[in-house]
């Protein structure tokens, strides 16, 4: 146990050593850090012809990668909200679209992160959560035309209420999974989520079946309507960040370094006094309310939603942009969740014209294809992700080192 | 009663397939600790292998007709060797440069490769099923009620057979040593001599082979071959594993027929569309009581 | 790594804090700029001073001027990646060639653009926002009825006409949409009509009925089961197959076991296939019994002989008619392969719309064409299509195809590894 701790001091030292130099690395080329996104803001300001979609996108990517990767400061940050808000206003229809799910997979990743990343408790069935939030929302408030209860309720109310009853889920659906370890967690919440989709499917007394629910009413800001995705992307980054404060500031808690032991070592965790249980049902039940929030807004954005809508590639899309951007880190999931969300989006209006080579179509045809072979590409190149956090990379690289050790 | 064991020999058909694939990612797993979840994938490849190779003695020979042992043989052994070459290229671009990153990273390029070979096929087929030839000859023993026919017994005698071969190839031979060295412990399995690389890719191989061979059995029972005819088996099959407990070869099996089995018996008992929450539901089950499946070993440290 | 826990929170909180400033800044006065990527393509123009039509879904007056020189364009919303592609290809093609054949509308060109649906709600609704960024006059979609009921919303905002040859659910127009209207038929009279047929014509009276858990296929097969038991049928059981499986074999033992005179499904060719064939293996003679889900001769193919037989029910269609011969001719001489099941309802709804455009189109001082949506709307409602390749089109108030005086329910009957007319 002395060595143990040992190597954690050590580890810290080399931590703040690390980020010591990043920064000073960072101080010296403010090129990056002022010039670019305000240069690009100007221009953007003044010429809104000039945005299309896919160089703004690719931009609007690097931007994001940059300031996350290296600004910890209020300006960095002010910076790329500016950003996030500006953008839409000159957008179209299709980009704000693709900007709203991106918004949303960011939250949903945020939520994911905290079990995965945070606690170390491999889920595949996140989606579980999402549709619960988004049922009970629609199922309350749509008219029974629409398969609903007719119920009616606030959308504002239904927030937390549909959190609280995700957060219940989540805690109900992680008791009997407490004593599962690694990928035997993973099938077992992948069996949630699809059992949580068969039920809404299944039941159509209850849930009007693969009918879906639809004619869900529109949410209101005091008298403005909440249309499109425009409107309701404003309340989907408000709740990113939210939950980005939220979660940054329990893992830095107490709550956060038991996750961080339960994820390192839950036997030695557990005999360190560590309430294992509850910690682990603390990291469901908030990851689950943050996927129920999540739900809520997208039943009010989609205004019909079907079972078919919540199945297993909710679970694997939101994996995958946590793992991609970075795992255990808040900044990664949001440029996870731009790659991941956006690319098969932009990639539709991809296409090759040049000389003899005619492959107008290859975005509508090949777009997946060109996603699998990214998703591919970017791991093996970024094996921590894109944006691990720095305490991670670290872990990784003593870990490995200590293998190589023991090895020769 | 008859109806019982005509479910049961249902259940058993599709559970064997699904226990074949079902070896594939529990080796992987063994010796990577990573979950391929492109082995789904490979399945489908061997379906269409089978489905051009008989496809083309269809069009440019009688083969079909009057050598059908020889084009049928033929077609598994185009799966084989189709899955065996992808899953090669795979390993070497996709999970060896992942070797000793983080261990989530190979999970998202398997799924990379998966989406990347599913949309391949579907363009490549125009996203029509392609439809097999009829080579196997028809026709079933009547039992009663109870009817087999002459591709469900092939499929499942052979199905049993690879079960063997596999169980033989594991135990018996060197490289099956070198596989058990390697998922024991890597680094000691190096040390004392065996070539890690080399076991990894035989694994893959082995893997690999089964799969697609399973596909193009499958393709002829089923006679059609889709571009997403490899995901669900390919979930059922990782679920079958996980089941008997991931890693553990008998246990794989094991899992593949209790889940076939489990689904057929469901879905006369409870109805088809609850198939799947009962055997996810038994899955729940059976962790909560053995949470490192039903032969799985107890492996807290790899958590 | 916790001395950095007092500066934590201060950036994020005051980013926060900006943020949620930003947010009621561009709330309160983004939406006067709806359309700001549109610019480098045909402008939507409104009227100065107007509300936009994303606050009155069905306002009206917002106009589309096409330049001259430029072309109209029309999307079509369909499904081209996972299997479901089988059946939205032939439909994207289906639209393509009535934009083929109409060439121009007053000297203008026509576009088709399609976009991929996925066959899903939020697939239809991205297609739907892609389509209106492109600034698309009209609309052919979306291929599902969960696509079309997710994303009739957004085409709402933005008052264009949409219109679809294969969204059959009964949900679509109920309640009726006012810029929507469909050449597909309604499962409402496709689900009663065959069950009459099983039950009366045909004197079937013990039925199972499988769905594939779909929105087109469970809805079909509740309508079918009220109209069936209605006309003093039994329904003897309710089973279902999952989409994607390909061994349906524990259905199909239970099927064998209720020994039914009639096995009606409810689903598309890949399952419907899969299904026929299985039943036949397991030597259960029952007839067998689909929809336009499976009215294709890949379902025959597919099938591998199993097929023969069964009855495939395809929709009121005149006794005599020769229009869909003559589409279906043209549709393989174009692209070399045969039309697919709801090829020909796409193939109409593309040419109401572009016989609405016509209809609606003027053309002002400076050549450029000016489409009304709300005229072009209204112009569709009024279009009939005395020789629709899916038979006579004609639209009642709530977007669906009035049943042209006579037309039977048409059935045809799988003989010979053909469709052929019975009925």
């Amino acid at each position: 146990m002395m060595q143990r701790f040992e190597a954690t001091r050590a580890l810290t030292r080399a931590l703040d050593n690390a980020n010591a130099r990043a920064r000073a690395a960072f101080d010296a080329i403010p090129l990056i850090r002022w010039i670019l996104p305000l240069a690009l803001g100007v221009v953007g300001a003044l010429s809104p012809q000039w945005f299309d979609t896919r160089p703004t996108y690719a931009l609007m990517v690097l931007i994001t990668y940059l300031l996350l990767r290296t600004s910890t400061n209020v300006f960095g940050l002010a910076v790329l909200a500016a950003m996030l808000v500006y953008l839409p206003m000159e957008m179209d229809r299709f980009e704000r679209g693709i900007l709203f799910d991106i918004a949303l997979y960011t939250m949903l990743g945020i939520g994911l992160n905290i079990v995965v990343g945070y606690a170390g408790l491999l889920d595949l069935g996140y989606v579980a959560f999402f549709a619960s939030g988004a049922y009970i929302f629609a199922l309350v408030v749509a008219p029974e035309a629409g398969g609903g209860w007719d119920i009616g309720a606030s959308f504002w109310l239904m927030i937390p209420a549909a959190m609280a009853l995700a957060a219940a889920l989540g805690v109900a659906l992680g008791l009997p999974v407490l004593r599962l370890r690694g990928d035997y967690l993973a099938i077992v919440t992948l069996g949630f989520g699809e059992i949580i989709r068969l039920m809404l499917n299944n039941r159509d007394d209850i849930t009007n079946g693969p009918r879906g629910v639809y004619l869900i009413p529109k949410a209101h800001f005091f008298d403005k309507e909440l249309t499109g995705p425009y409107e309701l992307y404003f309340l989907v980054l408000a709740g990113v960040f939210i939950a980005a404060f939220a979660a940054e500031r329990i893992r830095d808690s107490r709550v956060g370094r038991a996750w961080e032991a339960i994820r390192e070592d839950e036997d030695a965790a557990s005999a360190m006094g560590v309430n294992t249980t509850f910690y682990k049902l603390l990291a469901f039940a908030i990851g689950a309310a943050i996927g129920g929030g999540g739900g809520v807004i997208y039943a009010a954005k989609q205004t019909a939603i079907f079972p078919r809508d919540f199945d297993l590639d909710v679970s694997i899309n939101v994996l995958a942009l946590v793992i991609i951007g970075g795992m255990g880190n808040v900044r990664g999931v949001v440029l996870g969740a731009m790659l991941l969300i956006g690319l098969p989006e932009v990639l539709r209006d991809f296409s090759i014209e040049f000389a003899f080579i005619d492959l107008a179509n290859i975005g509508a045809d090949y777009r997946l294809v060109i996603f699998g072979a990214a998703l591919v590409a970017i791991m093996v190149l970024r094996p921590e992700g894109l944006l691990p956090s720095r305490r991670r990379a670290a872990e990784f690289e003593q870990a490995e080192m200590l293998e190589s050790e023991l090895a020769t | 009663m008859e109806q019982w064991i005509q479910l049961f020999i249902d259940g058993t058909t599709i559970g064997g397939v699904y226990a074949v694939i079902a070896l594939g990612y529990t080796m992987v797993y063994g010796v990577l600790r990573m979950i391929n979840f492109a082995h789904g994938e490979l399945f489908m490849m061997g379906a269409f292998a089978g489905f051009y190779t008989l496809d083309a003695y269809q069009q440019h020979s009688g083969l079909n007709d009057s050598l059908p042992v020889f084009t049928i043989a033929s077609a598994i052994v185009a799966g084989m060797i189709t899955a065996v070459v992808l899953a090669v290229v795979m390993e070497r671009i996709a999970y060896r440069p992942l070797r000793h990153a983080p261990r989530l990273a190979p999970l998202i390029s398997a799924i990379g490769v998966s989406i990347f070979l599913r949309n391949v096929m579907l363009r490549v087929t125009n996203a029509e099923a392609q439809v097999y030839p009829r080579v196997f000859p028809r026709g079933a023993i009547e039992w009663g009620d109870v009817s087999v026919s002459y591709i469900r017994i092939f499929l499942l005698v052979l199905s049993v057979f690879f079960l063997v071969l596999l169980w033989l190839f594991i135990e018996r031979t060197k490289m099956g040593m070198s596989i058990r060295a390697v998922a024991e412990d890597r680094d000691t399995a190096a040390l004392m001599g065996v070539n890690v690389d080399r076991t990894i890719v035989m694994t893959f191989v082995v893997g690999a082979a089964l799969a697609g061979a399973a596909g193009a059995v499958y393709g002829m029972f089923v006679t059609t071959a889709t571009a997403g005819m490899g995901f669900i088996p390919g979930i059922k099959a990782f679920t079958a594993a996980v089941l008997g407990g991931i890693g553990s070869v008998p246990g794989a099996m094991a899992g593949g027929y209790f889940l076939g089995i489990t689904e057929s018996l469901s879905t006369k008992f409870i109805g088809a569309q609850y198939k799947d929450v009962v055997a996810f539901v038994l899955l729940v089950l059976v962790l909560i009581f053995r949470p490192w499946g039903i032969f799985g070993k107890r492996e807290d440290k790899r958590a | 790594m916790h001395g950095r826990n007092g500066r934590r929170w201060l950036p994020l909180s005051v980013a926060a804090a900006l943020l949620a400033l930003f947010a009621m800044v561009a709330v309160a006065c983004g939406d006067d700029d709806d359309d700001g990527g549109g610019d480098q393509t045909p402008a939507a123009t409104k009227p100065a001073g107007q509300t936009p039509a994303a606050t009155q879904p069905s306002g009206g007056g917002d106009t589309i001027t096409i330049k001259k020189g430029d072309k109209i364009k029309v999307g079509i919303s369909t499904t081209l990646t996972t299997d479901n592609a089988q059946l939205g290809i032939p439909i994207r093609d289906g639209a393509l060639l009535a934009i083929k054949q109409k060439g121009t509308i007053k000297d203008f060109e026509i576009e088709g653009i399609a976009e991929d649906d996925l066959c899903s709600g939020p697939g239809s609704v991205t297609a739907a926002q892609k389509l209106l960024s492109e600034d698309v006059v009209a609309v052919q979609g979306a291929m599902c009825s969960s696509g079309t009921v997710a994303a009739l919303d957004t085409y709402a905002q933005e008052n264009v006409l949409v219109i679809s040859g294969s969204s059959t659910g009964v949900q679509v127009t109920d309640p009726p949409k006012a810029n929507f209207l469909r050449t597909a038929w309604n499962d409402a009279t496709q689900g009663a009509e065959m069950a009459k047929y099983a039950c009366t014509t045909l004197a079937k009276k013990n039925a199972v009925l499988v769905n594939d858990q779909s929105v087109y296929g469970k809805g079909l097969m509740d309508v079918f089961k009220e109209a069936y038991t209605g006309a003093g049928c039994t329904v003897a059981s309710e089973e279902a197959v999952t989409v994607g499986e390909k061994d349906f074999s524990p259905v199909v033992t239970k099927i064998k076991g209720e020994n039914p005179d009639i096995v009606v499904f409810g689903g598309f060719i890949a399952e419907g296939a899969v299904l026929v064939r299985q039943l036949r293996d397991a030597s259960v003679t029952a007839d067998f019994m689909g929809a336009d889900g499976i009215a294709d001769a890949k379902f025959i193919e597919q099938a591998g002989g199993a097929a023969e037989g069964a009855y495939v029910s395809r929709g009121p269609t005149p006794a005599e008619s020769t229009a869909y011969d003559k589409f279906a001719g043209e549709y393989e001489a174009e692209y070399g392969e045969k039309a697919g099941q709801f090829s020909e309802h796409a193939y109409d709804a593309m040419n109401v719309i572009l016989a609405a455009i016509e209809a609606s189109a003027t053309v002002d001082a400076d050549g450029n064409l000016v489409i009304d949506r709300q005229a072009l709307i209204d112009a569709a409602h009024d279009v009939k299509l005395p020789d629709g390749a899916s038979g006579p089109i004609e639209f009642n108030a709530d977007g669906d195809r009035v049943i042209a005086a006579g037309t039977v329910n048409r059935i045809d009957q799988v003989k010979d590894g053909a469709l052929e007319r019975i009925q």
